[in-house]
């Protein structure tokens, strides 16, 4: 009597009888089509089109590779389980294994004939497990990447990008597009930090090489076209998390630039310009998501970078036009600083200073010309200026009159206007 | 002009309100700095009359804190004050002048070296955070400070 274990494979209604093997195949390619399809299904689903797109160029190699070894599989499969097939098999094996290989086995002896079988059996087995096993893991994988598939694209990009510029100093097109969609896309929050933590990767290995007009038009690009997309696109999602990462690239790009003894940077005027450019949109974006506190963060920095104090009066002008006075108020505070500061380190106002003190008195002057409290506050401030302007032998209100053809000249007509009541209805 | 630097990474939350308090004052001219690597470089370059830090801050971006943050140091905001205080008469220079204060979390008992040598920073210099809780009590103590 056969052992049940042998019975089970050397039996032809057993494992490889013809309905079990009918059975077995169908079952595979089900199986198969199952595997492939639920993850598809749930990508379509839940994935943004572009995310898709760009996940499909990136990773096709994934799923292309394992759904040629599952089809290869299931059609070995459907081969052997066909009678006709199996018998020729069996009568190949039959031929090579010799005679001297004839064994016994739980008290049952195997002839060439028995071993042949066994030897397909375990081919069949092998088979189905590695169907199962790997379809069970490639499904188990597509779960979790559909949690985290922004992350891996985002990764695999900046992978990509850092090759290519290790070997060609340039970072391929179609990888700042795909940066540019993903900053565009992408949720707000970690999702999104989790793609500027891979853009900043980026940036910072850039910036530890030796500097270069290229390294620095590829920075730029970057910053411009992702970094700061991420949160000034308009029909994208940001929250004050990512607002703050994007305020800490900028401020690593601005650490980078060599200091001076003193400690401010010595950066050439068009980076700065450039900074400063990016540091003002960040602000705007803040302003417009009522995220003050990354507002009145951005005009700080614009302060500490010595940046054109033209970008926080623009952050405090709109502020103002918004009713935000929290960042109003900051905005004023860092140009009468500035105005300040500058003045104390010459000794004197030149016409450097004078632009300083024009866009200080433009923000006075929108304040108080609304009236109120509003210009009980501009009033002290033009107190300020008063002194400030007497210890250099100046006058307030000629300030204010060429404050008024600067801002003319500008066509910022309302800020022009605004400073004129000032100047004729001095506090 | 009372020119104030604060030094703190929780201005955005918890003490914005005290933040705008700040800029409220007639006579304040303030600044903030939310890390060690900010505040640094700004205690470098510009001199305040009063420097007011947290204890526990963020080191920041820059390379020179990295021995530090290997080992899981968090009190930047005290290692900084202690850098100013050593370095008065050389890259610290701008502030020379200035007076420091400290509003933190921690209790003066926590941080006895505060109170020796280089910074012999007097007791009543010392704020606890969870002291304060209206902005008049901050500015009161910042004045204080200020005319010491």
């Amino acid at each position: 009597m056969m052992h049940p274990v042998l019975l089970f494979f050397f039996n032809d209604d057993g494992f490889l009888g013809n309905e079990w093997l009918a059975s077995a195949v169908s079952l595979a390619i089900t199986y198969v089509v199952f595997v492939m399809g639920i993850p598809s299904l749930i990508f379509q689903t839940f994935i943004p089109e572009a995310l898709r797109n760009i996940y499909n160029e990136r990773f096709s190699d994934q799923w292309r590779n394992f759904f040629g070894v599952q089809l290869i599989l299931a059609v070995a499969l459907f081969i052997i389980s066909n009678i006709k097939v199996y018998q020729f098999l069996s009568g190949a094996l039959r031929q090579i294994i010799p005679d001297w290989l004839n064994f016994k086995l739980f008290g049952t002896a195997f002839t060439a004939d028995d071993i042949a079988e066994g030897v397909i059996a375990l081919a069949v087995t092998v088979i189905i497990i590695r169907i199962v096993k790997s379809g069970f893991k490639y499904l188990i994988k597509n779960f979790q990447t559909t949690r985290n598939i922004a992350h891996q694209i985002a990764e695999k990009i900046a992978e990509n990008a850092l090759r290519q510029f290790k070997l060609t100093q340039t970072i391929d097109e179609k990888d700042f597009e795909d940066l540019s969609t993903l900053a565009k896309e992408l949720k707000p929050g970690q999702i999104k930090n989790q793609f500027l933590e891979e853009c900043e990767k980026v940036i910072e290995y850039l910036l530890n090489q030796p500097p270069s007009t290229t390294n620095s038009k590829i920075i730029n690009r970057l910053l411009e076209e992702t970094v700061c997309l991420s949160i000034t696109y308009d029909g994208g999602q940001s929250n004050h998390e990512n607002r703050r990462k994007v305020l800490q690239i900028l401020n690593l790009v601005n650490g980078h630039f060599p200091r001076n003894p003193n400690g401010y940077t010595t950066a050439n005027g068009y980076d700065k310009t450039l900074i400063g450019y990016y540091f003002k949109k960040v602000g705007v974006a803040a302003m417009n998501h009522d995220d003050t506190a990354s507002a009145i963060e951005v005009i700080e920095q614009l302060y500490t970078i010595d940046a054109d104090p033209k970008e926080i009066f623009f952050i405090g002008n709109q502020a103002f036009k918004s009713n935000n006075h929290k960042i109003t108020i900051a905005a004023i505070h860092k140009l009468k600083s500035k105005s300040i500061n500058s003045i104390q380190q010459v000794n004197k106002i030149t016409p450097k200073e004078k632009r300083m003190i024009y866009n200080w008195i433009g923000l006075m002057a929108k304040m108080y010309q609304r009236g109120g409290s509003s210009a009980s506050y501009a009033g002290r401030h033009w107190n300020d200026l008063k002194q400030l302007s007497a210890t250099f032998q100046l006058h307030a209100a000629d300030l204010a009159a060429e404050a008024y053809q600067f801002f003319f000249r500008l066509t910022d007509f309302e800020t022009a206007d605004a400073v004129r009541y000032l100047e004729q209805n001095q506090p | 002009m009372i020119k104030i630097l604060w030094i703190d990474d929780n201005l955005d939350h918890d003490l914005t309100e005290k933040r705008m308090a700040l800029y409220m004052e007639p006579d304040f001219d303030p600044h903030f700095a939310r890390d060690a690597t900010e505040a640094y470089y700004r205690l470098r370059s510009e001199s305040f009359n009063v420097v007011i830090f947290d204890l526990r801050l963020p080191a920041g971006a820059d390379d020179m804190w990295n021995d530090l943050r290997a080992q899981d140091y968090g009190k930047f905001g005290a290692k900084l004050i202690s850098m100013v205080s050593n370095g008065l008469e050389d890259e610290f220079r701008q502030q020379a002048g200035s007076r420091f204060g400290v509003f933190s979390i921690e209790a003066p008992e926590e941080n006895p070296e505060l109170f020796e040598p280089p910074v012999s920073l007097p007791k009543d210099r010392f704020m606890k955070k969870t002291d304060v809780y209206y902005e008049e009590d901050f500015i009161s103590f910042i004045r204080k400070i200020a005319a010491a």
